[in-house]
């Protein structure tokens, strides 16, 4: 029961809104969270937790938008991978967010007690994590001071809108990146992960 | 309780995988609505060290489970709570789940069943354990249901007296035929045999905790559906992905009922199934393809083949490569979009621990094919990307979250030509009717290679977070974004230009509402020096009137034979006249709170302040045209002109 009860917190705590079901706006994700980084996928740990798989999911910080001290981050995920079983599975849970190895992503977090203190979970189940394209442009990373909650949402907006895009635009001067196909994972607006580990 | 995966044990089982696999039986790789799995079937090196490829599995319910039998959790009576909506007792929530599987199972052409067989008394969240649970004790989350499934990694030949689950309870009998509880013991066992890798073991549909309904006028109030919502978790329970049909066309704004879940305007919509949703559950699960078992036709079924035909092909671009995640789909003689699928094979890196990769394309991906599943008739068949406008499949499949990696879904919404498909098309919106009486293959897509010259607001996404601000400013006024001719002309690299059109960023906040505008057009204008702006809206190049936009996505208003002509005047006319090229669109002058701005998409830049214009590149006229101004009326807007080298 006290494990039925800690699973039920974490998961309760990936909410971050008013209205039951209304699908949360970046700028409630980041008014609630906990910690919003840039970090790296580094490692990938799965475990069955009262029945059910769970992934820990650990990012090695480039940038701690809210305080600055963040260096790691271990995030909590429904899902996963069990390898290690006779008959293994996978465990698919349609709206969980996924990292592949070495991804690099923006993360708004909110605290969880279980299993650790340490963790976090994604807010708003998987919008709370974004794909960041790759390498980070050197001129982003000092636009925002640390803590100032709205020029950070104005950040994650930008990313949000470049990655909608993708390569359909290309300046905030004016347009625009003709419609190239990508031959390697960098080029035309192509997110986010490193080619190999 | 707590059991880490340990790495050192998988790197065995993942040695035997990549053995076996070769041996067992190819799983049919179906992209399209249907879900897809990490697998480690096909399992081959990669070029990087400790690094592997393998297939995506396909989840699905195999023959002998069908009928899958759901039990409901009875450790919450009545369900929710709260808001002033009366609790809703389980003696009425028993039969709104079952009417939401037999939503499903009514399916003439489908053989997929689910019923709902008995009650479970667990005070927690469901487990991996052989109970396909139906559970109302999930807290608070962004998404008001969800389907977990457990899937087989790769094809396995299970054994009699096999405990999959690790429960200390045989899981897998010899001397069954159908799963069931042969033991009595609550929990389903298999027929000992071979199961394809993405075979469901386990499906639990949960519900979170709030006031839940299934009084139709507490819905039209805003109270979640449980029918509707129950119908769109077992879709996903018996293997369909989310749909990209986001509204039917024409003038039926129907989203599919697998269609991505948004807001609670459109529940009662999404009761009754979309052409799409009943066309992917029949080609799943096809009647009369089998001579015996769920598969073979028995009363009331209609075969598969009966009633629809596959159309089939690659979506490529113009070198031939193929792109991998496209949105492919059919209208009908009535503008109705009745099917839609995502395009392509690709396979996923993977480790021997469980963990997943992203390889450049020319490794990963396998081809374009496509398989779009249609009632026998006429179609257009259109391409467009995958690129979360709508939101679409990118976040149920792997499939979609590659192709987002890929970075390939930036093209133009076009359609279906026959022998003038090329990727320099000068009418994108011509389309060559595909007569699918019959399966018909070979219809293959070629993605343009233009530039689109792009501008929007700012303000784009803080203007979701005060739609009031946005509702009350634009109606029956005119929106005009200028497209400075010398980018247009800057396209050409020598050769000149073809414009065959512009796109419009439109969005209603239903589903089901229908973005209608009076009018869009690609017209001509000048910004004088003195900042006065002349559009002429009384001679445009390009108009529709109506123009019915798309939910949430680009809506195209093809420029049509009139492509190269504007290339022409763009080459010729605008510069000596001093002019450039405006995209216009006029509002309903009905106010309508379920429509409030035209565009969710934003654009790569800063963030700027309330009440600045992007870029200067909009104008607004409040009296049809006469006078434009370039203040900011707090509207999402998203505007583009669609430019290809002749």
């Amino acid at each position: 029961m006290k494990l039925w009860i800690s699973t039920l917190a974490l998961l309760a705590s990936s909410g971050a809104w008013a209205l039951p079901g209304s699908p949360p706006t970046l700028e409630a994700l980041v008014q609630s969270a906990d910690a919003i980084v840039f970090a790296r996928a580094r490692e990938r740990e799965s475990m069955w937790v009262d029945g059910n798989l769970l992934t820990r999911y650990k990012f090695a910080v480039e940038e701690d938008l809210l305080r600055g001290t963040l260096r790691e981050v271990s995030v909590i995920v429904e899902g996963g991978v069990d390898v290690n079983r006779p008959i293994p599975v996978a465990v698919i849970v349609p709206h969980a967010p996924l990292f592949a190895q070495d991804q690099r992503v923006a993360l708004i977090l909110r605290r969880t007690d279980f299993p650790h203190k340490q963790d976090f979970v994604v807010a708003g189940d998987g919008r709370g994590a974004i794909s960041l394209a790759e390498p980070a442009p050197a001129s982003r990373q000092s636009v925002a001071p640390v803590g100032a909650r709205e020029q950070v949402l104005a950040r994650l907006q930008s990313i949000v809108n470049s990655s909608n895009n993708n390569s359909r635009s290309s300046s905030p001067q004016g347009p625009s990146g003709r419609h190239e196909r990508s031959n390697s994972p960098s080029v035309g607006g192509a997110p986010p992960v490193k080619e190999a580990p | 309780m707590k059991t880490p995966v340990r790495k050192t044990e998988g790197v065995f089982v993942f040695a035997i995988a990549a053995v076996t696999a070769s041996a067992m039986l190819a799983s049919v790789a179906r992209a399209g609505a249907n879900l897809d799995t990490f697998s480690y079937e096909n399992v081959e090196p990669s070029p990087y060290p400790g690094i592997f490829t393998a297939d995506l599995g396909n989840m699905r319910w195999d023959d002998r489970c069908v009928s899958v039998e759901y039990r409901l959790n009875t450790t919450m009576d009545p369900i929710g709570d709260g808001f002033g909506v009366p609790p809703l007792p389980l003696a009425e929530v028993a039969p709104a789940i079952q009417a939401a599987m037999d939503s499903w199972n009514d399916i003439p052409t489908s053989y997929i069943e689910m019923n709902l067989e008995g009650t479970v008394n667990n005070p927690g969240l469901p487990r991996y354990d052989f109970i396909n649970e139906v559970n109302f004790n999930r807290p608070y989350t962004s998404y008001i249901g969800s389907s977990r499934a457990i899937t087989l990694l790769r094809t396995t030949d299970l054994a009699d007296g096999t405990d999959i689950d690790r429960d200390g309870d045989s899981d897998v009998s010899a001397g069954i035929g159908t799963c069931q509880d042969v033991d009595g013991d609550g929990d389903i066992e298999f027929p000992a045999g071979v199961y394809a890798a993405g075979t469901i073991l386990d499906n639990d549909i949960q519900f979170i905790i709030v006031p839940w309904t299934v009084d139709e006028q507490l819905v039209l109030q805003g109270v979640w559906d449980l029918v509707s919502t129950a119908i769109h978790e077992f879709g996903h329970g018996h293997g369909l992905a989310h749909s990209a049909i986001y509204e039917t066309g024409g003038t039926d704004g129907t989203p599919a009922t697998m269609g991505y879940p948004g807001d609670n305007f459109d529940q009662l919509a999404q009761r009754s199934l979309h052409p799409d949703d009943i066309a992917w559950s029949s080609f799943l699960y096809p009647e009369g393809t089998r001579d015996e078992g769920p598969g073979a036709l028995q009363d009331g079924d209609i075969a598969f083949d009966e009633r629809y035909a596959v159309v089939s092909g690659n979506v490529s671009d113009e070198h031939g490569s193929p792109i991998a995640g496209a949105l492919v789909f059919a209208r009908d003689y009535s503008n109705r979009i009745v099917s839609s699928a995502v395009a392509g094979k690709s396979r996923l890196g993977v480790d021997a621990f469980g963990g997943y990769y992203y390889l450049p394309e020319e490794i990963l991906v396998q081809d374009g094919a496509y398989e779009l599943p249609v009632p026998k008739g006429i179609y257009r068949i259109g391409v467009e990307p995958n690129d979360r406008f709508p939101e679409a499949t990118l976040g149920s499949m792997y499939l979609g979250r590659l192709a987002e990696y890929f970075g390939r879904q930036t093209f133009t919404e076009e359609y279906y030509s026959g022998k003038k498909e090329s990727g320099h098309e000068v009418s994108l919106g011509t389309a060559v009717p595909v007569f699918a009486f019959e399966s018909k293959t070979g219809i293959d897509l070629v993605i343009e290679d233009n530039v689109f010259l792009e501008y929007a607001n700012p303000l784009d996404l803080a203007a979701f977070d005060f739609l009031g601000g946005v509702s009350i400013g634009p109606h029956g006024n005119l929106l005009a974004v200028r497209i400075p001719v010398e980018q247009v002309n800057a396209v050409d690299e020598g050769r000149g230009v073809i414009v065959q059109g512009a796109l419009f960023g439109t969005f209603p906040w239903a589903f089901s509402t229908i973005a209608e505008y009076p009018s869009a057009m690609i017209t001509t204008g000048r910004v004088a020096a003195n900042g006065i702006v002349t559009v002429d809206t009384n001679h445009p190049l390009v108009r529709a009137a109506p123009f019915t936009g798309q939910d949430r996505d680009f809506t195209p208003l093809y420029a049509g034979g009139k492509s190269l002509g504007l290339g022409a005047i763009a080459e010729h006319v605008l510069p000596r006249q001093g002019k450039d090229f405006f995209l216009v669109l006029e509002f309903s002058p009905e106010e309508d709170p379920l429509f409030p701005g035209t565009s969710p998409l934003g654009i790569l830049g800063d963030f700027v302040t309330e009440g600045e214009t992007a870029y200067g590149m909009a104008y607004y006229s409040r009296d049809k045209g006469k006078t434009w101004s370039a203040e900011n009326p707090l509207l999402n807007y998203h505007f583009g002109l669609v430019v290809s080298p002749r």
